[in-house]
């Protein structure tokens, strides 16, 4: 099964840091949550652990193998990133642009196969956008465009997702089923998923562990129900946060 | 009909045909009109008739050369447009015909002529080719907005030059330097280099076709589904600026074809590299071998400058591909 770890990394934007000497370990069927304010670094995180920017001191690991050394194709085939933004220069079709998912999984000079279309129509099921399959990408909602990323994703379907605020654009219903879905996909199938919210309640709903980012390159990882504690949190988010019991868990809410 | 067209095989026939009646309408017009028998009988005898003279040293040459120019430009066309995510791109956007209409009319003000000015119109492009090349990638970052502004900056320099040439040049070799900057077929002599890299640029693009169309949905996207950006943009670039040179050594700055044809076939077929690519250099060789027919006989005995020509075939046709598709969208 394919792993996921940091040693001692160093990341920074200009002279701010985002993280030091941070030691990770990604087991497979773990969801990771990474939390912290706004322009801290989650992204810049994300891109570097998925070898898209270079660390600035220390390794990420992929399968034991610093990522940095191994071929974009090869990285693909392991790990998927779903970006923040979508861009579109020159709008296909919904399912042309998922099959697009099985790109690292195909030899340069072969087509797709009948397989990999039918890969993207079964992902396309699962964000329930199977009836847009032949809408041009450029026709579609902000939150239709992030189901679409989420199944280009799912084609892809690497051990390892990284996902920079999957629950951007998409209402309420589509929240919390595509996360549930993805959530259970990464457990049964042991995945890995590590993603970066801004919902508390969201990371605690599905989260098995966290990683805060505090700025100052300080940053604090661990289990889940350790970590989401009103202390911890409002000082996370420099803002105080209260937690209101209901039932048997427990719901923040900034005050 | 236009629905069958999406699919490769009944739009890559339909284009040959194109390609094939365009051949034979080069050939049959001009000064004298030849009948299909006519051409059939100069084709197939061996002999130095009138006939076979006016086909196989004037009509039939002049043909291959707008053929394979209108094959390099549109080519250029697509590679520029997904190289920097522009639909506005052109294959002269980065300069390359500026380079090479500087250095093309200083051969000509200096009397130069015929290969002499088509060598050093290779020269200047291939000087503006590594001047963008050099100034965009200086700190190490290259990215489409800057790659993009370095080239339009320069062909606005290359412009200024041009401008500059044309004003202080005597009356006598301004006509052939207009015709020039216009785009102009009438006396080039045919080679083979540019049919070879047109075959060269077809094969290593539809090659990448998979990778350009995961390209054009931008640099972060690509690299996460496994394509290596870097060498990629830097090799479409270097290619897409030796095919426009290759096409403005012979031709002379044809507009338009660059920047329309791959829209035509988007419109037609959609966004598919692999389907874009062939697509495209048929329908550009095409509609340049019929412009470059029409420009020789439309007011003959005088001849037009093709790149005339090919705005006024292209807008309309455009126009109506596009209200076409919107219209198409409406009703979705």
């Amino acid at each position: 099964m394919t792993s996921l770890q940091t040693r001692q990394l160093g990341i920074s934007i200009g002279n701010k840091k985002v993280c030091e000497d941070l030691s990770l370990n990604l087991q497979p069927g773990e969801v990771w949550g990474v939390l912290g304010r706004n322009g801290i670094g989650k992204t810049t995180l994300l891109h570097t652990l998925s070898g898209l920017r270079p660390a600035d001191s220390g390794h990420v690991l992929l399968d034991q193998h610093d990522i940095s050394e191994l071929p974009r194709k090869q990285i693909a085939q392991k790990l998927g990133l779903l970006l923040q933004h979508s861009e579109d220069a020159f709008p296909t079709s919904v399912l042309e642009s998922v099959v697009c998912g099985r790109h690292p999984h195909i030899a340069h000079w072969q087509w797709e196969s009948k397989e990999d279309y039918q890969k993207a129509t079964d992902a396309l099921q699962q964000v329930q956008m199977s009836e847009l399959s032949h809408r041009a990408t450029n026709q579609l909602s902000g939150g239709e465009r992030q189901r679409v990323a989420v199944a280009t994703l799912l084609t892809q379907s690497p051990d390892i997702f990284l996902l920079d605020e999957p629950n951007s654009h998409l209402d309420l219903h589509y929240q919390i089923s595509i996360l549930q879905y993805l959530c259970d996909f990464a457990r049964q199938q042991q995945r890995i998923i590590l993603m970066s919210l801004h919902d508390i309640n969201l990371a605690a709903r599905f989260c098995d562990k966290l990683l805060f980012i505090s700025g100052d390159g300080k940053t604090k990882a661990g289990d889940a129900d350790k970590l989401l504690n009103t202390k911890d949190l409002s000082e996370l988010f420099q803002h105080p946060i209260s937690a209101v019991s209901d039932a048997d868990r427990q719901v923040f809410t900034p005050a | 009909m236009l629905s069958l067209l999406r699919q490769p095989l009944p739009l890559i026939s339909l284009l040959f045909l194109l390609s094939i009646f365009s051949f034979a309408f080069a050939i049959s017009m001009g000064s004298i009109n030849f009948s299909a028998q006519q051409i059939i009988h100069a084709l197939s005898t061996n002999q130095s008739s009138i006939t076979h003279t006016i086909i196989w040293e004037l009509r039939a040459p002049r043909a291959y050369i707008a053929f394979v120019t209108g094959g390099l430009l549109s080519l250029a066309g697509v590679l520029m447009q997904v190289l920097l995510r522009n639909p506005l791109a052109d294959p002269y956007i980065l300069g390359v015909s500026g380079g090479a209409s500087v250095a093309a009319l200083m051969a000509m003000s200096a009397g130069l002529a015929g290969s002499w000015v088509s060598g050093s119109a290779f020269v200047g492009a291939f000087f503006s080719i590594l001047l963008v090349f050099g100034l965009a990638h200086g700190q190490g970052s290259w990215n489409p907005t800057r790659l993009l502004l370095t080239g339009v900056v320069i062909a606005a320099g290359w412009g200024a030059v041009i401008n500059f040439i044309l004003s202080i040049s005597p009356e006598k070799p301004l006509r052939g330097m207009l015709f020039w900057l216009m785009g102009d077929i009438s006396n080039v002599s045919p080679s083979i280099s540019s049919l070879l890299i047109l075959f060269l640029g077809l094969i290593i693009t539809f090659m990448l076709a998979r990778q350009l169309n995961i390209l054009s949905r931008g640099e972060l996207q690509a690299s996460s589904l496994g394509v290596s950006v870097k060498p990629l943009r830097m090799g479409l670039f270097l290619l897409a600026s030796a095919l426009t040179a290759f096409a403005v050594t012979q031709a002379g700055s044809v507009g338009f074809i660059g920047l329309i044809i791959p829209h035509m076939i988007r419109l037609i077929s959609g966004s598919d590299h692999r389907l874009l690519i062939p697509a495209s250099v048929l329908l550009g060789g095409s509609l340049l071998v019929i412009s470059d027919t029409l420009a020789r006989v439309i007011i003959s005995p005088q001849q037009l400058p093709v790149g005339v020509i090919t705005a006024f075939l292209g807008v309309p046709f455009f126009l109506f591909l596009l209200n076409r598709s919107m219209a198409a969208t409406r009703h979705d």
